[in-house]
């Protein structure tokens, strides 16, 4: 297996979470990650070095996730009513859910990878990597966007009921 | 002591402090239960949303196998619907010129002969090759029109 096989088989699902969690759809999701790898292809072909490929793939892919979002914002063809696969689930919560989901679709791009990027579980240091944010905002960013959540969630509850 | 502020609740609870700054945070949620309170709205908060953003990944699929070529996808949609547009008028401009002919004159008939360019380059998409569209005429004569 060579150096660029290895690359995309051990880096495939981590960026296809961050491109489904940003897009919402699994098609888009599966485009961006092709644009990704192939751009890593192009460039170890072209004999560049990357010397953490972890953090470079994710900062391709939050780029990428940030431009297609930005050129068309109904990007997110949410797939959010899918599946009834989740039996256990009360329509109450299903509902709260949804609006939390809404709420999510509606931040910025820029603010949503922030999010994206605090639930796959990374440090400050590598939302910084990835995101581009300076490392000693990182907290105040996450902050200020789950203040601005929670906003729009009480917002949103009011208009529901 | 000052209250602590919402940046810093959130990196206590992100465990993203420094020792003097987990030291100080202590030492107000001591004797503070307003803070307290807020710590703890914010923890549920924020899990409640890193929860939310998880659910959104369903299932991983299995992983594909990978073909360095650019696949023709609704990106390049405008691109071919503009080919697709040009080949469409040159079509219509033919038909066109031939009933015009026709009316006119005796039958007149052309042949279109629509090809993708000699050369085919394997690392580009379908909508960046070189299209070319010959157009012979009854008495042999060919008119090459090429798109790129
Ligand atoms: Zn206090």
């Amino acid at each position: 297996m060579n150096s660029f096989d290895k690359l995309y088989y051990e880096n495939y699902h981590k960026v296809y979470r961050v491109a489904l969690k940003m897009s919402g759809n699994a098609q888009n999701a599966m485009d961006i990650v092709q644009e990704v790898f192939l751009s890593l292809f192009d460039k170890l072909e072209n004999g560049g070095e990357i010397i953490y490929p972890g953090t470079w793939l994710y900062k391709v892919t939050v780029n990428k996730c940030c431009d297609g979002l930005r050129k068309q914002m109904r990007f997110a063809t949410l797939d959010v009513a899918a599946g009834n696969e989740f039996h256990e689930v009360t329509i109450e919560k299903q509902e709260t859910r949804q609006i939390i989901e809404k709420a999510l679709f509606e931040l910025h791009p820029r603010e949503r990878v922030i999010m994206v990027l605090y639930s796959e579980g990374f440090s400050y240091k590598e939302i910084s990597e990835a995101s581009g944010v300076k490392f000693q905002s990182v907290g105040k960013t996450i902050s200020r966007i789950l203040e601005k959540l929670e906003k729009k969630l009480k917002g949103l509850n009011n208009d529901l009921y | 002591m000052t209250c602590i502020k919402p940046e810093l609740i959130q990196k206590y609870i992100d465990r993203e402090t420094t020792s003097a700054e987990s030291e100080l945070v202590d030492a107000h949620l001591k004797h503070c239960e307003d803070c307290c309170r807020k710590v703890e709205a914010r923890k549920q908060f924020s899990q409640l949303i890193i929860h939310s953003v998880n659910h959104l990944v369903k299932d991983h699929g299995s992983i594909p196998a990978f073909a360095p070529v650019k696949k023709v996808s609704g990106r390049f949609f405008v691109k071919r619907r503009i080919i697709y547009g040009l080949s469409a008028a040159c079509v219509l401009l033919l038909i066109m010129f031939t009933v015009i002919r026709t009316r006119t004159r005796e039958p007149w008939h052309v042949s279109i002969v629509n090809t993708i360019g000699p050369q085919v380059d394997a690392n580009k998409p379908i909508t960046k090759q070189d299209m070319i569209i010959n157009i012979i005429d009854q008495d042999g004569n060919v008119t090459e029109l090429k798109l790129e």
